[in-house]
């Protein structure tokens, strides 16, 4: 903590209240978590002076407003004047916080260790009162008095200042129900709870998002087991056996419930990130610095760089009320890449991680790349690499990063005095995962999505967050790599082993419905369905592109795929429907070529010996020339070549065909239209229709016999001379 | 790649963003273990799009399935192609419907494509009264009728007047030569310009540094080479009609790939950095040189 205490040392009871609310509550924590943490140091700083000399003080305050003539309601009277505050509004401080400081103080000296009882409670806490009372009596009194008092601050800070000085991490707890809100105070110092926010942090928890309860403690377990977070002895301990964890759910439940996404360095300063940023200009690509502004972050911000002074500036939002991001001008050098930067002020830090590498990422919201925390799956990165291990990032991505055909693959950028001396930049990495881990150095070359439990791909469905298309199952994220060989993988209900940082559900074969995934005390599910039922989408908005055709040509409408609404345009084309909306176009679109194509073609056999075609016109007679040769492209793939096409000049209502094997003359009825006029003058085409209609067996089907025995009548009477 | 998968998917869900199709198609790719000779997002979506499947609004990083219709191929030995969206319920129906004496359902399997659903008839009028068993539509010659709808290039950039695009992430010219991309160290001489976005590129067509057109890579690959460079599609005779052959570099816009690809339903052939589409007649070749300020080159 930091010397907040300009004041004369506090004497009275009144003083005492004071002095500790100014200290543990204030406006700056607003919607923080605070921990009324009491230890001897503490005490000190608040006195303004040596430890002991505060710790009697205190107590010197608290005596006479005991009943020291009624042991076992000893408290009663701060008990009452504190009821009494808060009946009246709660102004003030509550007087009950001298009170609440030695019971904390008392449970800061018991014996540290899985034994945190009464037994170990008790007697500290008398000593500090310098109570000459038997210890029954104390706890009776303690009972009575003290777990309303706890319940009164939290009302205070939560209720009374809505979280304004600060939100409270007061627990109760089940197995010490007495001492059990000393107790919760003791075991976070104010480090631990600022780590809580690298926690969430960490966790990619979203502001007002819930989690379960046993799922955040997995992931507290989990975080801690990394090793960075460097938690108090007795904040570790919370992680144990027995009731401790209960306490600790409540503590991480509370500060999740308040999380306003910025985290806190261990002097509880609001941290925020610098990043590194590429953007593209002429003649060559430029790095340089951008800072994050997290809500409440002024837009003009003063900070020191060892002795410089640094001011950044956000000139691009208009509010404190909105993030945004501050211009660092600084520049770039190769020992601020691999040693990183703080830069300070009161009550914040800005810092660049320092590294061997750094990923960038596209960053929406920069338009530019910039630095990120972790290389992200399937994603298009930059990578600023130290010279020095250069080769073992090209050994990584030759085994692990993508190679295509048609994305550019990775590739050092040549171009001289984009990147500062003793560092390389190399474009156009993607990696979807990796099968072998990169070392510590290279850690930030690990893929992962995020260090949750998550599904990812997939084929969705927009019927749900959670539905997908069967044969479409997503990945099941681990939170952590090695994570998954410590807690069971099940899918409803079955044990997977998991070999990396992913599963593959689509390879399980999974049926279509609802399932369940859980790992370890975290779960989840989603649900699959074969198909949505329809033979054709439905939209709510159809895309397609509009033309116009007129004498002079075709002109385009819109100018690439778009919305297009019915009737809005001439001629409209959505995949292969083509729709002409007015009578000019119609025409132009019914036939598709200006009427070039006026008879479509007839679908003919390849292996027959001949085919004749007849019109109903006598004198509509044509014999169609031989298959052309099987197309190459047929060939290619494979297709039968069985029929093939012929256009006539008119209407073919009667297709002849000959064959080898019986039987060998076939007639197929093609369009019902009866024979037409008979013209006063004879051709040898006319002569030929009749000769042809009446040499050949007419059809079997008895609806084309019909027709046929009409066309042998005209075929008689064009014969008759 | 699972293209079938892809196109189920896509027709199972109707439309979506940029973002959810890009998603998708990387994830079949992964569960495919297919690291090498992947396609990108974009390829495979144009790909869709040029077969009929989809239609791709580049513009606000959308798309939707197009309608399920059924075709007859130009001089393709009597055979229909199932284009457009092709969900599981349809192929359903379609697997029921082919029991007919009369249908040969031809399905072929395609690396870079889904699966072509070719179905060799008797008689067109079979293909109309199949069309009318799975309740979709039915349109004759679809590559015919398009050719006849293909809008001068011109007209589209008469739509497409723009800005300078923001350069950020990157940019590259493509070289109308190679017809490659490459490093420019300015964006103000004359040519295309492919500028590295959040999602998706974004392209320029610079004519002058005050006359500049916001265009796809398709129709600004075109219309610079009509400007500056030379005549690139080559048509080659087959015994019936021929192969369109195409430049990798400067894929035809939208309307015109489809054209193309329609002719045969199969999708063109990636072969020495150009693309094959089968089985276009002539006449059609023609249309789309035309609509492209090209001529045929034989």
């Amino acid at each position: 903590m930091n010397d907040r205490n300009t004041s004369a040392p506090p004497r009275t009871h009144d003083e005492w209240a004071a002095a500790l609310s100014n200290w543990f509550f204030r406006a700056e924590y607003a919607r923080s978590h605070v921990m009324f943490l009491v230890d001897d140091a503490t005490l000190g700083e608040v006195f303004g002076g040596d430890p002991q000399e505060a710790r009697l003080s205190l107590v010197s305050a608290i005596r006479p407003a005991l009943r020291l003539g009624t042991h076992r309601r000893l408290f009663s009277d701060i008990e009452r004047s504190t009821r009494i505050w808060k009946l009246s509004g709660g102004t003030g401080p509550p007087p009950c916080l001298p009170l609440l400081a030695i019971a904390v103080l008392a449970a800061t000296r018991m014996a540290r260790g899985d034994d945190r009882a009464g037994n170990n409670y008790y007697l500290p806490f008398i000593e500090l009162l310098d109570l000459d009372v038997d210890e029954q009596d104390v706890i009776h009194a303690y009972g009575e008095s003290v777990p309303e008092m706890w319940e009164m601050l939290r009302w205070w800070l939560d209720h009374k200042h809505g979280g304004e000085l600060g939100l409270s991490t007061i627990v109760a707890s089940t197995h010490l129900t007495r001492i059990g809100y000393a107790d919760s105070q003791t075991l976070f110092s104010s480090s631990d709870r600022d780590k809580l926010t690298r926690f969430l942090r960490w966790l990619g928890l979203q502001p007002g998002e819930e989690i379960g309860e046993e799922e955040l403690l997995a992931y507290f377990r989990l975080w801690t087991s990394g090793g960075g977070a460097e938690l108090t002895l007795g904040a570790q301990m919370m992680l144990g056996e027995g009731e401790r964890p209960r306490q600790l759910i409540g503590i991480l439940l509370r500060v999740a419930d308040g999380w306003q996404g910025v985290s806190r360095d261990d002097q509880g300063r609001a941290e925020a990130a610098i990043l590194i940023t590429l953007r593209w200009g002429f003649p060559r690509p430029e790095l340089g610095l951008v800072a994050e502004r997290p809500v409440g972050f002024p837009l003009e911000l003063n900070l020191h760089h060892g002795p410089r002074q640094i001011d950044l500036l956000d000139t691009d939002s208009d509010s404190e009320g909105d993030p945004g991001w501050y211009r660092v001008p600084m520049p770039l050098s190769g020992s601020t890449l691999e040693n990183g930067i703080r830069l300070e002020s009161e009550g914040r830090v800005l810092r660049l991680s320092a590294g061997q590498i750094h990923v960038l990422h596209k960053r929406p919201e920069l338009g530019c790349w910039a630095s990120v925390d972790q290389l992200r799956p399937g994603e298009p990165a930059w990578l600023l690499v130290r010279d020095k291990i250069a080769g073992r990032v090209e050994a990584f991505l030759r085994q692990n990063a993508r190679q295509s055909d048609s994305d550019a693959e990775w590739s050092w950028v040549s171009r001289e005095g984009v990147v500062p001396s003793g560092w390389r930049l190399m474009r156009d990495v993607v990696v979807d995962t990796a099968a072998s881990e990169p070392r510590d150095d290279m850690g930030v070359l690990r893929p992962r999505f995020q260090n949750r439990l998550s599904l990812q791909g997939g084929l969705p469905l927009p019927r749900g967050t959670s539905i997908y298309l069967t044969g479409g199952e997503p990945d099941l994220w681990l939170p952590e790599a090695g994570y998954g060989s410590q807690l069971e993988v099940l899918i409803d209900g079955d044990a997977h082993a998991v070999a990396g940082p992913m599963l593959a559900l689509r390879a399980l074969g999974l049926s279509e419905g609802a399932h369940k995934v859980s790992v370890g005390p975290i779960h989840g599910g989603f649900l699959t369905q074969r198909t949505v039922g329809r033979v054709s989408p439905v939209f709510d908005e159809q895309l397609g592109h509009a033309v116009r055709r007129d004498a002079d040509g075709v002109t385009a409408r819109t100018l690439s795929t778009t919305s297009i609404e019915d009737g809005g345009e001439d001629i409209t084309i959505v995949g292969a429907r083509i729709t002409a909306w007015s009578q000019q176009t119609d025409g132009a679109t019914a036939n598709g070529a200006n009427g070039a194509e006026a008879y479509r073609p007839i679908v003919l056999p390849v292996r027959s010996q001949g085919c004749i075609l007849l019109g109903s016109a006598p004198g509509e007679i044509t014999w169609v020339p031989p298959a052309p040769r099987k197309p190459t492209w047929m060939d290619i793939a494979e297709l039968d070549y069985r029929v093939f096409e012929y256009t006539p000049s008119f209407q073919a209502v009667w297709v002849l065909t000959e064959w080898q094997i019986a039987p060998k003359q076939r007639v197929r009825l093609r369009a019902q239209e009866p024979p037409g006029a008979i013209p006063e003058e004879r051709t040898e085409p006319m002569r030929a229709w009749a000769m042809t209609v009446l040499e050949w067996h007419p059809p079997e089907e008895p609806h084309a016999n019909e027709l046929w025995d009409a066309y042998m009548g005209a075929a008689e009477l064009v014969l008759e001379t | 790649m699972n293209n079938d998968l892809l196109l189920e998917w896509v027709s199972e869900r109707g439309t979506g963003s940029w973002k959810q199709f890009r998603g998708a198609q990387e994830w079949i790719l992964n569960a495919d273990h297919d690291a090498f000779r992947r396609p990108s997002p974009g390829f495979s979506a144009r790909m869709l799009s040029t077969l009929g499947h989809l239609e791709i609004d580049w513009k606000d990083a959308r798309w939707a399935a197009a309608p399920p219709v059924l075709t007859i191929l130009p001089a393709a030995g009597a055979h229909a192609l199932l284009t457009g969206a092709r969900t599981r319920a349809l192929m359903d129906r379609l697997s029921d419907a082919s029991d007919s004496p009369h249908l040969y359902l031809s399905p072929l399997k395609q690396r870079l494509a889904p699966t072509a659903m070719l179905i060799a008839c008797e008689d067109e009028t079979d293909i109309e009264a199949l069309a009318l068993t799975l309740s979709i539509a039915y349109e004759y010659s679809v590559s015919e009728r398009l050719s006849n709808l293909l809008p001068e290039l011109d007209s589209y950039l008469a739509l497409a007047d723009a800005m300078p695009a923001a350069r950020g992430y990157g940019v590259v010219q493509l070289d109308l030569v190679t017809l490659k991309w490459v490093d420019v160290e300015s964006d103000r001489d004359p040519g295309l310009y492919c500028y590295d976005a959040y999602g998706r590129p974004v392209y320029r067509l610079v004519v002058r540094p005050e006359e500049i057109y916001e265009v796809d890579w398709a129709i600004g690959a075109w219309a610079a080479l009509s400007r500056w460079g030379e005549n690139r599609l080559d048509y080659r005779e087959d015994a019936v009609n021929g192969t369109l052959v195409v430049p990798l570099g400067a894929p035809l816009p939208t309307l015109h790939a489809r054209t193309a690809a329609l002719c045969s339903g199969l999708a063109p052939g990636a072969i020495e950095g150009t693309l094959w589409y089968r089985n276009v007649p002539r006449h059609i070749a023609e249309r789309i040189a035309r609509a492209l300020d090209q001529t045929l080159v034989d």
